[in-house]
């Protein structure tokens, strides 16, 4: 009788664990690690996202070819030529804040079931938690070519979109591996000064993606000595005079533009300036030159820039018609790209 | 102190300023040798074959416009704090005192926006902060009480409101473009600057120095008192409003060439009363040339001492904090 009931007793254990097992297992439970070092449990993969990082958010956009997952956003203006072609109503799109200052009331009312938020910003993990809402760490401080794998990577693996994440993760790794074999034939590097939006001395340090964009595409960030730092650091003319560049480039979103510095008398002793060397940055309906996967695109034209018998402008499109059909399934012309 | 004291302490700070003028122009983070300079001059006055072009296009085209919009900007705010002082009888107040700050930083920040260039952006910048000094003295006259403590009071109201105007366009702004160009306009640098901004500011500079000099003697009678002035037949709103023009055109136009640049009308006139005293008829002079220097010194560190250019406003606040707190400590220990 006492070995029965043992018996039974064991069975509904048994019985007991193969059922919630089984229910873990239903439920598709995914365990993710940011890169901030956190783990993050989602149920199911999420549907509706929201962030105001706009490279950060950039990741879910492309996973979802534009008309997916976002729910809520930031800035909509850096990137407004390419959303609104390819996102449903961007502008009726929610804005739920603005950099680091955020309305969660309005997070909350956009239904969103996760929200994505850079490195700089991840003092707002604990007010995402604090309203209910899974929040994941996508983007690091430091910026290279790993940072866009590993944040789409990540978010591949959020929004239940691995295989697409791998897909898109090859091509910028093709587009990497083919700039290297074309510039690998270069035996002079330029030296190449990155520009700043917001003013003309503004430069990129080692520290940001445009000096790996800059080697990969066969060049030498002309700036040197600005250690640490992941943003643009304001410098004096001297000191530019004193590195001078061969070639400038600075962003088409710039407030300044090509011929302010050519008319101005303070840049006229630097190489560029007297070859007339300094163009606009493609970014025209995106930025090509952030942790985004449109740096592929960046790259590609780099390069071109760089070394236009190894590369052509035409050779330059085809990527950028490969890309979009690719991401989004559209394409642009060379002047709504801003491309001369 | 005597009056030939009073005019050595003023040559020794006039040659002092003549001597940072050349050391400056020879300091910079393409060369910092002294004989480039003269290099150039030499070659400018044909007395050296050998031209270096880049040098030349450094001193005439960079070092040399900002040394002198240095120095430019650093008289303007100290003096027009000094009157500022004078005329309140308050030695708290600072050259922003009716707004001219903020009005220039909206100014500006709209400039900004608009995507006006540098030129449009100073302009907009100074009419901004006389449009804030409007106001603030429209106030006093619309409750028909023109004492002194109603226009500081009605500064602090202008003041306040143009803040929220400007936090409002910070908040709109593009933060990878507009909004890094207000914030660093709003912390003063003289990193753009031309050389245009001379012929622009001059005129002002001179003009106001030059009034506010005739007037010394009864900015020294204002700031006794109202009453004593009265009494002495002074006119006290025509001199106050001339001392207020003058003062709050010398800042608005100061402020649009370099931005917004703390501690320089607080301190230096504070220093300058150390140094002569009360007299405005000395004070006004001294306060020019110290202003002058000290502004000089603060730029010439902003763009040597690091690859990366230091906004003014923090080397203002390093240097002109820990300086007024010991012109305090000094002035109470006298006292004692």
């Amino acid at each position: 009788m006492f070995k029965k009931r043992r018996f039974l007793f064991l069975l509904v254990i048994l019985a007991a664990i193969l059922f919630l097992s089984s229910l873990s297992v239903l439920s598709e439970e995914i365990v993710l690690v940011d890169v901030i070092g956190r783990e993050v449990v989602l149920e199911e993969p999420a549907i509706k996202v929201v962030g105001t990082h706009n490279p950060t958010l950039n990741a879910a956009v492309v996973l979802g070819g534009g008309r997916k997952y976002i729910a809520g956003f930031g800035n909509k203006e850096m990137s407004r030529g390419l959303y609104e072609a390819v996102i449903d109503d961007y502008d009726g799109l929610v804005q739920i804040g603005k950099g680091g200052n955020i309305n969660f009331e309005t997070v909350l009312a956009t239904g969103a079931d996760l929200a994505i938020i850079p490195e700089r910003f991840k003092d707002q993990v604990e007010q995402f938690e604090k309203v209910g809402m899974k929040v994941i760490v996508a983007l690091p401080n430091e910026e290279s070519f790993d940072t866009i794998r590993q944040s789409l990577t990540l978010l591949g693996k959020a929004l239940g979109a691995t295989d697409r994440a791998n897909l898109i993760l090859s091509y910028l790794d093709d587009r990497i591996e083919n700039a290297q074999k074309i510039s690998s034939t270069v035996t002079e590097k330029k030296k190449v000064l990155f520009l700043g939006g917001s003013s003309a001395l503004s430069v990129a340090p080692a520290a940001m993606i445009q000096t790996q964009l800059i080697d990969i595409a066969g060049g030498e960030n002309a700036v040197s000595g600005i250690e640490g730092t992941g943003d643009f650091v304001e410098v004096n003319i001297e000191q530019i005079i004193n590195w001078n560049p061969d070639v400038i480039w600075y962003p088409a979103y710039a407030s300044y533009s090509a011929e302010d510095l050519l008319n101005n008398p303070s840049w006229s002793s630097i190489k560029a300036i007297q070859n007339k060397e300094i163009y606009a940055f493609p970014s025209k309906i995106e930025p090509w030159d952030q942790p985004t996967a449109a740096l592929a695109l960046g790259i590609a034209w780099a390069t071109h820039n760089l070394h236009p018998d190894l590369y052509t402008i035409d050779e330059v499109m085809k990527d950028v018609d490969e890309f979009y059909n690719l991401v989004y399934g559209i394409t642009f012309s060379a002047e709504r790209l801003g491309i001369k | 102190m005597n009056k030939s004291r009073y005019r050595q302490q003023l040559m020794l700070l006039s040659m002092l300023l003549f001597i940072s003028f050349f050391v400056s122009l020879s300091l910079g983070r393409y060369s910092n040798n002294p004989f480039d300079v003269l290099k150039v001059v030499l070659s400018k006055a044909g007395f050296n074959q050998s031209r270096d072009s880049v040098m030349e296009s450094i001193i005439y085209y960079i070092r040399m416009p900002r040394i002198v919009v240095s120095i430019l900007v650093g008289a303007m705010l100290s003096l027009s704090g000094a009157v500022y002082q004078g005329v309140f009888k308050n030695p708290l107040i600072s050259p922003d005192l009716l707004g001219v700050s903020s009005g220039a930083s909206v100014g500006a920040a709209l400039a900004i926006m608009l995507g006006a260039s540098l030129a449009q952006r100073q302009v907009m910048a100074f009419l901004g902060g006389l449009f804030a000094v409007y106001l603030s003295t429209s106030i006093p006259k619309l409750f028909k009480n023109r004492n002194n403590m109603m226009l500081v009071l009605s500064g602090i109201i202008v003041s306040g409101f143009l803040c929220s105007i400007l936090a409002i366009m910070k908040f709109i702004a593009e933060e990878q473009t507009e909004l890094a160009s207000i914030v660093f306009w709003q912390m003063g640098s003289m990193a753009k600057v031309l050389g245009r901004e001379i012929i622009a500011i001059s005129p002002v500079f001179l003009a106001c120095t030059l009034t506010l000099i005739l007037l010394s003697w009864r900015i020294n009678i204002l700031s006794f008192g109202d009453l004593e002035a009265k009494t002495l037949g002074i006119n006290i709103n025509q001199i106050r409003g001339i001392v207020i023009v003058c003062a709050s055109l010398l800042t608005a136009s100061a402020v649009s060439v370099s931005g917004t640049i703390g501690w320089v009308g607080l301190v230096i006139p504070h220093l300058g009363r150390i140094l002569v005293g009360t007299d405005h008829t000395r004070l006004i002079p001294t306060t020019v040339v110290m202003g002058a220097l000290f502004m000089l010194v603060i730029d010439t560190l902003a763009r040597t001492i690091s690859n990366v250019e230091i906004p003014l406003s923090i080397l203002t606040g390093f240097v002109g904090a820990p300086l007024f707190a010991y012109l305090l400590y000094r002035q109470r220990t006298l006292a004692e």
